[in-house]
This record gives C-alpha cells, sequence and structure tokens, in this order.
C-alpha cells in the first residue's frame, strides 16, 4: 500500500479538509436549528457565479468566490428582512439567479470545462498551496468570529424575539452571521464542490442531533463526524480512486444512518 | 421581605398610539406602571393587548405619542436587562431542540454580559439561584424538549431571573398547559410579585384568572377601555357587561 502523507496534494487536501471540517458544523448548527439550511445551497451557487469570473478573468476562483457570496450573502438578507418576498423565495430567486449569470459567463469563455468540474464536484488535487493559506486564514477568521459571539448566536437561534428585547443587537448578529456561513460555503468549493457543500454543512449537525444531547455536546458529535468524513473521504479517494467530494458525503450519510439506528435502538 | 415603593414609575404611556399600514390597533393609550405593580392586560383577540406589550418593549415603535422606561425616553433606554421577556414559549418551543435546562436559564445572563465577555462562575450562581427558585435545580442537565408544559414555564421564568429583572413581561404565558399547571405558575408568579418585589405584566385572555391574580388591570379593545385596581374591575360595569355575555375568556 503506497504511502498517503508523501504526496504533497495529499497532504495539502488534508490539511484544508480537516479546517473546513472543523468550522462547516458551527456554522452549520445555527443553520440547522434555525430552519435555514437551504441558504448553504442558495450561497453555493452563488459561489458558481464567483467561480466563473476568477475563471474568466484568470484570477483564483477561490478568491472570487469568497467576494461573490459574502456580498450575496448581504443581498439576500436584505431582501429577505425587506418582507416584500418570502424568505425561502429570496433563497430560490438568488439560487436560479446566479445560476444563470454563471452560465452565460462560462458560454463567453470556453476551455475551462475541466476546472468547471473540479469547482462542481470538489478535487483535492487541485488544492493549490496559496488555497491552503486562504482557507487556513479566512478559515480562522470564521472560527474567532463564531466563538466570540456564540453566546449571541445560541440565544438569538433559540429565542430571537428574548433576544432582542434583552438588548441583543439581533441585526447586527445576523448579518454577521450570514457572511460567515458565505464564508464558510466559499472555502469549502475545493475540498466537496460547490454541488455538495451544503451536506457537509447540514448532514454532521443533522446526525449529532439524533444522539439527543446537550448544545455543546451536539456541537462536538457533529464536529467529530464533520472531521471523520473529511478524513474518510479523502482517504477513500486516494485509495479507492473515488471523488474526495462524494466520498465525504456519503461517509457523512453512513454516520447519519448509523445515528438513527442508534437511536432506535436505544 | 424588601419594602414596596409603588411610587417607583417603571413604565409610562403618554397618548401611545400604532397603526398597521394605515389600521390603528393601538389609540391613544396612557398608563403607568410602578415598581411592584403586578398588571394584566386582558382584551378580546385583535384588540392589540399583545401589539402593547411589543410596543412597551420596543418591538414596535408607536406612530404616535411617547414610550418612557424607567423615566428614560425608550429610543434612549438602554438598560434592557432590567425586563425579562416570556412570549408564548409554551406553545412555540422546538421539541428538538438540544438545549439542557442549565443552558437554557444561563441565556437570560447573556444580555447582562454583553459581546464578547464570557460567563464566568458568578454567572453559573446566579443560573444556580434561579432554578432554585423555581424549583427546577434537579431538572438542570434534562433536555428542554423533555419537559412538561408547566415545568418549561418554570424554566423560562427561570431564565428571565437568572438576568436578575426589575420587570417580567409576560405574553399569554400559559397557554396550551393544563388549569392545575396554570395554578401553580400563577402561585409562583405571585411569590415573585411579593417577595422579590418584581413588577409583572402579564398578557392574558383569561379574564377569571386575571381579575384573581393581578393588582391592577389594563382592559385594551383599541383604546383603553379600562384601567386601575384589579378588585375595582371586578365591580365595574365592564366587567358586569363581560361576565353578562359568559365571557370568562376575552
Amino acid at each position: 500500500m503506497f504511502n498517503i502523507f508523501q504526496y504533497g496534494f495529499i497532504l495539502r487536501g488534508i490539511e484544508v479538509g480537516l479546517i473546513i471540517g472543523a468550522i462547516s458544523p458551527l456554522i452549520g448548527i445555527f443553520l440547522v436549528l434555525r430552519r435555514y439550511s437551504l441558504i448553504a445551497d442558495t450561497l453555493s451557487h452563488v459561489s458558481l457565479a464567483g467561480v466563473a469570473v476568477g475563471l474568466l478573468l484568470n484570477v483564483n476562483p477561490l478568491l472570487t468566490a469568497i467576494g461573490v457570496s459574502v456580498l450575496s450573502s448581504f443581498a439576500i438578507e436584505k431582501l429577505r428582512l425587506s418582507k416584500k418576498v418570502y424568505g425561502e423565495s429570496a433563497l430560490s430567486i438568488f439560487l436560479s439567479g446566479s445560476l444563470a449569470i454563471a452560465l452565460i459567463i462560462l458560454s463567453l469563455a470556453h476551455g475551462f470545462s475541466v476546472d468547471l468540474f473540479n469547482y462542481l464536484f470538489g478535487s483535492i488535487l487541485t488544492v493549490k498551496q496559496s488555497d491552503v493559506y486562504i482557507i487556513l486564514g479566512v478559515g480562522i477568521v470564521v472560527l474567532i468570529s463564531v466563538l466570540l459571539l456564540y453566546k449571541e448566536l445560541i440565544y438569538i437561534t433559540f429565542d430571537e424575539e428574548a433576544a432582542r428585547v434583552g438588548g441583543i443587537p439581533t441585526k447586527f448578529i445576523n448579518n454577521i452571521f450570514i457572511v460567515l456561513a458565505a464564508l464558510t460555503v466559499a472555502l469549502a468549493i475545493p475540498i466537496v464542490g460547490i454541488l455538495l457543500i451544503s451536506a457537509l454543512i447540514v448532514i454532521p449537525v443533522v446526525a449529532a442531533l439524533q444522539l439527543k444531547k446537550s448544545f455543546w455536546k451536539t456541537l462536538i458529535l457533529a464536529e467529530v463526524f464533520s472531521i471523520i468524513s473529511v478524513f474518510m473521504g479523502i482517504l477513500a479517494s486516494f485509495y479507492l480512486n473515488l471523488p474526495a467530494g462524494g466520498a465525504i458525503v456519503l461517509t457523512t450519510l453512513i454516520i447519519f444512518v448509523l445515528t438513527l439506528f442508534w437511536q432506535k435502538a436505544k | 421581605m424588601p419594602e414596596i415603593n409603588h411610587e417607583t414609575t417603571i413604565i409610562e404611556l403618554k397618548d401611545v398610539s400604532f397603526a398597521y399600514e394605515k389600521e390603528f390597533v393601538v389609540k391613544d393609550v396612557s398608563l403607568v406602571v410602578h415598581k411592584g405593580d403586578y398588571l394584566g392586560i386582558i382584551g378580546p383577540n385583535g384588540g392589540g393587548k399583545s401589539t402593547l406589550l411589543k410596543l412597551i418593549l420596543g418591538l414596535l415603535n408607536p406612530t404616535k405619542g411617547e414610550v418612557l422606561l424607567f423615566g428614560k425616553n425608550i429610543e434612549k433606554f438602554k438598560d434592557w436587562p432590567k425586563f425579562g421577556y416570556i412570549s408564548q414559549v409554551v406553545a412555540h418551543t422546538d421539541p428538538h431542540f438540544p438545549m439542557t435546562v442549565r443552558e437554557v436559564v444561563a441565556m437570560g445572563r447573556y444580555p447582562r454580559l454583553g459581546l464578547v465577555h464570557f460567563p464566568t462562575k458568578e454567572d453559573k450562581e446566579k443560573v444556580q439561584k434561579a432554578l432554585e427558585q423555581v424549583e427546577m435545580w434537579e431538572f438542570r442537565d434534562r433536555l428542554i424538549g423533555d419537559l412538561s408544559g408547566g415545568q418549561k414555564q418554570r424554566v423560562f421564568i427561570a431564565r428571565a431571573l437568572a438576568g436578575e429583572p426589575e420587570v417580567i413581561v409576560l405574553d399569554e404565558p400559559t397557554a396550551g398547559v393544563d388549569v392545575k399547571t396554570q395554578k401553580q405558575f400563577y402561585e409562583l408568579l405571585q411569590k415573585l410579585n411579593k417577595e422579590l418585589s418584581l413588577t409583572l405584566l402579564l398578557v392574558s385572555h383569561e379574564l377569571d384568572v386575571i381579575e384573581h391574580e393581578a393588582t391592577e388591570i389594563a382592559y385594551i379593545n383599541g383604546s383603553l377601555i379600562y384601567y386601575g385596581a384589579a378588585d375595582k374591575f371586578v365591580h365595574s360595569e365592564y366587567f358586569e357587561k363581560l361576565t353578562e355575555k359568559g365571557d370568562h375568556h376575552v
């Protein structure tokens, strides 16, 4: 058997994967409990438009994906709060709209279909050293921000009205949170790809919720499930020649099914 | 037992009106709530009682008039931890929310702590004290979704108490719980009102309960129809009219 760690691209994939695996449940737990999981899907499609811009302009697509998804996250939140459309309709508008924009930009420039496939489904082979630095830097920002605001995020998620009455700046915190969600989604592109990001953000949390523990234990379990999934997915990708994104998400699903059985057996 | 100074003004509404679009839901309401008052806000559905509560809590801005809290205009008022708020929580709590009783009550401390400050040992002690006050300490590690309606109510009272409020505002807190549990809940409120001098504002449609529990009554149906002592309300023409119709739930 080959030694997996002798390959630079695998090491880069594992480094990046572990960062993404660690921050995804931090965002995912609040999205799932607020019944807002669909925003991860919307932001990932918005990121595709960002990737398309990057490929067209020959700029690192990860950077353009981050920029476009952060800007769009503000717009989504504004449209949602305006109450001019239902919250889920706002998400639908952005999801399909950004996909349309991405398609048009991509049709304007030819010759990067292979690259595009990697961004849609993820490919640890394509993770560059510069991506590692970007993901590490932005990942640390997300991690520290969530840790600093965890009290407020918990309160708003559980009882937003009471949090507002208590004087917690709910609008400010919600805006920061959606930006953190946008950053997380954009960072996960190289590992699981645009089409599978929401699974990595949502499924480990949903699996942890089946075990019916306290908030902190649920979060720790989701972290463990997420990191195991990323690690196992990368190993499966290397040894079984499977796409890493698919293998990671399938691992999260296997863990989810196991938690369902465990819950039933209890 | 602390002496209650009923003269200290906690909440003052001056000719407050509120309109959704152009339709007035609350019209020209003026009232003063003093420290230690137990105010029952009653009225028919759509009569504006929950809107009035939201105006007092700053969740809505008045179309007209002025709201003063502790003598300050609500727009300048910053001391929100003085208010504990219990919304229609029992009916709406997500039964699958992964949170223990202790974690729920700890949230009551968060507004006092402020952004980027973490709970200390003292905060943990206050959480314990609040849970002991409502006799729920032994349930501290249970999940909130596993509790009965009455137990959840006590936990939410403890959450409010953990923030060391001067006023507790309750919006239809007994929705969805049985009569025996309701009785215990109102006994607890009486205890908090008397022993801790807490000012209580309670929105309810249960006229028969409120007339016994509250010291003051505000009867609102768009405008304020009656505002005064609860024992006088029982002998007033409004109460007679309501009960003549057999309307113990307004």
